[in-house]
């Protein structure tokens, strides 16, 4: 924008003088710069209006079931994203055509219409199965199920592409060496793959993080739903709602910074 | 390098080999023994099926009919025989194939910690000696990433030795390598050769296979032209696609 300016309006040579610092700064990151400011605004507001200091404290509790239904729903996914995608690599048909059903099937799905039809429909007749009640199973374990379901069949694609992404004389020489298709899955060509999928995975936490405040349509409190509630009922929609994309956007920054120092430091370990 | 107690000395029997890719006849009734301690050497323009006879031999590639035997393990499609096969004959690629997230020690360790089983103790013991072998003891704790192609070749071959194979497999070792790489791959298999190890190698080191090989084996057009002892194929070449070929390649 200076930039622009200065180009157009380059005729005294006072202004040419002045062009390369407004240059250099139509290069700063503005847009971290009013991040941050609007950040510090908010953490100043919490800090000192009694007000807003309430409304962080009770969306603050919700923070632990977030960071649970996070946790827990993205390592099933992860475990489940690991099979299917060796089994859509197999070369046995029956495997590679259950794998490619589930994962079409939720890929084309909305994440939210999963979660409500793992929770309404699939949780109550498993327990119907199992002669066992529909409420027997709280509401936080089928969000859970429903995102590790939604995104094993997001993290197989990741871990397909990573073990096709290997180079076919890598399975030839380790057959070659003796090992049977396993041992070579295990020993070389999974972690050769996990470390090109690093980043992908990591992406997909960040993601899961944000996706899990879907879980507040079934009641779950987790911060969306707290918020929601409280919003609700003091009619602080504004502050409230600022609250909690803040609360969000914190933990996303945060969790992204960590996984890069983990991928730095793994890349640095092994080669 | 170690007595083989196996009575025959064939080691390696192909009958009748056929390999068709779709409608293409890779390789066409080709017929061929390999004896113990022998070496023989493979050579063809480019297409003619030779690494695809060598890939049939450990399973790499499914025959289409035909019989291989080796060291008379008969190869079916029971996975079993294969892996006993794969453990028999040692593969060495033009690509070298070497594990990247391992050492050099590592890749060499990994046959026999990985499918035999051994004690780590033993197997770094095997892999030490199988790359002094080799002449590259001094590069163990490098990443194959940090190595030149004719090291990374002559580890890829210490990873084939540490599996203690009755054979070794070559399928165009020195293909893929700066022309002033090529003589220190070329120089560990010498010795190997002179430590009576058996050995099928497809090439085009003319000179190496003139020097080395028991028997030169032309093929052209997934079929065997012609076969022989490398002064005759070479002096007095029989087939008139022989001497073409040699004619070409010499010049």
């Amino acid at each position: 924008m200076f930039n622009k300016e200065s180009d157009t309006s380059d005729t005294s040579t006072r202004q040419s003088r002045i062009a390369p610092s407004l240059e250099r700064m139509a290069d700063w990151p503005w847009w971290l710069i009013v991040a941050i400011l609007i950040g510090l605004i908010i953490v100043f507001q919490i800090v000192t209006n009694q007000r807003m200091s309430n409304i962080f404290a009770a969306i603050s509790t919700g923070i632990g079931i977030t960071l649970r239904v996070t946790f827990s729903a993205y390592i099933i996914a992860v475990v489940i994203g690991l099979f299917v995608g060796l089994a859509r690599v197999s070369k046995n048909r029956v495997i590679f055509n259950i794998a490619s059903f589930y994962v079409e099937v939720v890929r084309g799905v909305p994440i939210l219409v999963l979660l409500m039809y793992i929770a309404f429909v699939a949780v109550p007749l498993i327990a119907e199965m199992l002669g066992a009640r529909t409420r027997d199973f709280p509401n936080e374990l089928r969000v859970v199920l429903g995102l590790a379901i939604a995104y094993g069949a997001f993290e197989s694609e990741i871990f397909r592409a990573g073990i096709q992404s290997i180079e076919k004389g890598q399975m030839e020489a380790a057959r070659a060496v003796g090992m049977s298709y396993f041992q070579a899955m295990r020993h070389i060509i999974l972690p050769q793959a996990i470390r090109r999928v690093l980043p992908a995975l990591g992406n997909d936490f960040v993601a899961m993080l944000k996706d899990s405040s879907l879980v507040s349509v079934l009641g779950v409190e987790d911060i969306t739903q707290i918020t929601k509630l409280y919003a609700a009922s003091t009619f602080l929609f504004f502050q409230s709602y600022s609250i909690l994309a803040f609360i969000y956007l914190t933990m996303t920054i945060l969790l992204s910074r960590l996984i890069r120092t983990l991928e730095t430091r793994l890349s640095i370990h092994n080669r | 390098m170690n007595n083989s107690t196996n009575s025959s000395d064939e080691i390696i029997v192909i009958r009748n080999l056929v390999k068709k890719f779709h409608s293409l006849h890779a390789v066409d009734d080709v017929s061929l023994t390999v004896g113990a301690g022998k070496v023989v050497v493979i050579i063809g323009p480019s297409g003619s099926g030779k690494s695809t006879v060598l890939r049939c031999i450990n399973h790499l590639e499914v025959p289409t009919s035909g019989e291989i035997l080796v060291n008379g393990v008969k190869l079916t499609h029971n996975s079993h025989d294969i892996n006993a096969v794969r453990a028999e004959a040692g593969m060495v690629f033009q690509e070298f194939n070497l594990f990247p997230h391992m050492s050099v020690l590592e890749n060499v360790m990994a046959g026999p910690l990985i499918v035999k089983g051994m004690q780590r103790e033993k197997a770094r013991e095997i892999a030490e000696s199988n790359l002094a072998r080799v002449g590259l003891l001094f590069k163990k704790d490098e990443y194959p990433n940090k190595i030149s192609g004719g090291q990374k070749q002559r580890v890829a071959i210490a990873r084939a030795l540490a599996m203690e194979p009755k054979v070794m497999l070559f399928d165009e070792p020195t293909s893929a390598l700066d022309p002033e790489l090529i003589g220190e791959v070329l120089e560990v298999m010498k010795g190997l050769a002179k430590d009576g190890m058996t050995m099928l190698i497809v090439s085009h080191e003319m000179s190496f296979a003139r020097e080395v090989a028991n028997e030169i084996i032309f093929m052209d057009h997934g079929k065997i032209v012609e076969s022989g002892p490398p002064e005759e194929l070479f002096e007095r070449p029989r087939e008139a696609r022989t001497r073409q070929f040699i004619g070409q390649i010499l010049r």
